[in-house]
């Protein structure tokens, strides 16, 4: 993959990423592929495919794609819908460039639990005869996540802390345990916005002057759904897919690029992510974290953006992550990043995407 | 325009009626009539599975015996609970993932008959490895649900 034909290689060539607007989802939606395209001075004609990703449950609308697909220029296009991450929508586009079939593929994802009873909705992805009469959301697994971390290692909560300030982020919450481990300031904020990216041909994206982000390698994995309890201290499908994006990117050592974004649903989750994405040994994450080499100005930064702390709508982490990379790497911070995405009710859902600027 | 935009409340208030199948419905029908946990056994891995399923997700193949499991096992993992979320019960109330004795995988439900008042206290007593024994409701309470059946700590 690191080596396709300029005509079959996807970049990401432009990105949006907007919060909340006080519109409407389908205003907001607009605007935020208006952007895009004004921005990059292009029109929807030069859009061969749309890739959508949107959840019905969070948006209040089935199927949501139909009735946010004209905000975001689906009229008389070829389009596609994801229903389980914008990181899905993304390889679905990738896929299109590498198989020639598109020149340019928009893909956008978006996420307002302003409007959703994100806690109900959470629930319904709760399989039906031996979870959901329990009940549980993101929050509650998460802390079961986490828990079966420290279970592993031995590591004190407080270790959470530490992940935080290495971020630079202001503790949005306080001391409150939500779940255990969890407190309050572990928590990402639940903000509105939308995201959008536009991935191209490198021959397209040379041919309008564009500058280029290729995707040099991909990889996707899928955990159990079944297999939890201790299982849920481990990033299985993480480590599966890292070693997938890996192989096809031909980058024999993570810990050599300029910077890796991480889905920090929990500060347990960037400690968990630091062993899948092979940047430490198993156990070692905290090792890792202490000595400075994933802070803002070490050799592998991590999360310096500020991570989903930052303000990143849910639904939409993985194409954000995405999108902060690649605005990185066009400004010049770096040519290389490695990109973690995780959707799914305990992360079980991991895709890795290894970026490269020209 | 204005500048006050306003925002349309709706309601919904559906049913589903879930197929639960052979498995799920035997597995519910020894608890709610004998007060027992039973796990099917994957005839490649040879796992004993519980919850039980009619098929072995990793193998991919039929599982195929019934084996019955626990009552004592083991806390995988857990959290307990202090914020008051929609639909859910009232804080704090502790969950934790055991595996039961003679399972291979773990199984998720409420640990009660713990104070959790003090989370780090709480925390320490749920903390991983620790032994629990299933507790399994009164016959005539049962309905062949995931609550008819807790957890406590062993001492």
């Amino acid at each position: 993959m690191s080596a396709l034909p300029a005509d079959t290689q996807p970049c990401l060539v432009a990105t949006t990423r907007r919060g909340p607007t006080g519109d409407s989802l389908e205003e907001s939606l607009y605007g935020t592929v208006r952007a895009l395209l004004d921005g990059a001075g292009l029109g929807l004609d030069d859009i061969d495919h749309i890739a959508i990703a949107s959840s019905d449950g969070l948006d209040g609308r089935a199927i949501s794609s139909m009735v946010t697909g004209p905000a975001v220029g689906v009229y008389r296009h070829d389009t596609i819908n994801s229903s389980s991450s914008g990181e899905h929508a993304l390889i679905l586009a990738c896929l299109r460039i590498m198989a020639g079939r598109s020149r340019t593929v928009l893909t956008v994802n978006w996420g307002h639990p302003s409007e959703a009873p994100v806690d109900a909705v959470q629930r319904l992805e709760l399989e039906p005869f031996f979870h959901r009469g329990l009940g549980g959301n993101h929050t509650v697994f998460h802390g079961l996540q986490a828990s079966a971390y420290l279970g592993r290692t031995g590591l004190d909560p407080g270790v959470a802390d530490e992940v935080l300030r290495k971020n630079g982020v202001a503790a949005q919450g306080g001391d409150e345990v939500v779940a255990w481990p969890l407190r309050a300031r572990h928590l990402p904020p639940q903000v509105d916005g939308s995201v959008a990216v536009l991935v191209a041909s490198a021959a397209w994206a040379a041919s309008r002057g564009l500058p280029a982000v290729h995707v040099t390698g991909i990889g996707w994995n899928t955990s159990s759904f079944w297999e939890r309890g201790a299982a849920l201290g481990r990033l299985e499908s993480l480590a599966a897919a890292a070693a997938q994006a890996y192989g096809r990117a031909g980058l024999p050592d993570p810990a050599a690029v300029d910077f890796v974004e991480t889905t920090d649903l929990t500060p347990f989750h960037e400690l968990m992510a630091y062993e899948a994405l092979g940047l430490c040994g198993d156990g070692e994450a905290v090792d890792l974290l202490r000595s400075g080499a994933t802070a803002p100005d070490g050799a592998t930064p991590v999360n310096r953006s500020g991570g989903l702390h930052a303000g990143v709508p849910p639904f939409a982490h993985g194409l954000d992550r995405v999108a902060v990379a690649a605005e990185a790497l066009l400004a010049g911070q770096g040519r290389r990043a490695l990109v973690h995405a995780a959707s799914g009710l305990a992360a079980q859902n991991n895709s890795v995407f290894v970026l490269r600027s020209e | 325009m204005t500048d006050a935009t306003r925002t349309i409340e709706e309601k919904w208030d559906l049913t589903y009626r879930h197929a639960a199948g052979p498995v799920v419905s035997h597995f519910y029908d020894r608890l709610q009539s004998d007060g027992v946990l039973v796990g099917r056994r994957c005839p490649q891995c040879t796992r004993v599975l519980v919850p039980p399923r009619s098929f072995c997700d990793r193998c991919y193949v039929d599982t195929e015996d019934w084996i019955e499991v626990g009552p004592e096992g083991v806390v995988e993992t857990f959290t307990v609970v202090y914020r008051e979320f929609q639909s859910l019960p009232e804080p704090p109330y502790a969950m934790a993932y055991v595996r039961l004795d003679g399972a291979d995988t773990a199984i998720l439900n409420y640990v009660r008959g713990l104070d959790l008042r003090e989370p780090v206290a709480a925390a320490a007593a749920l903390r991983p490895g620790t032994r629990a024994r299933l507790v399994v409701d009164e016959p005539q309470r049962r309905q062949g649900r995931i609550t008819d059946f807790w957890f406590e700590l062993l001492p």
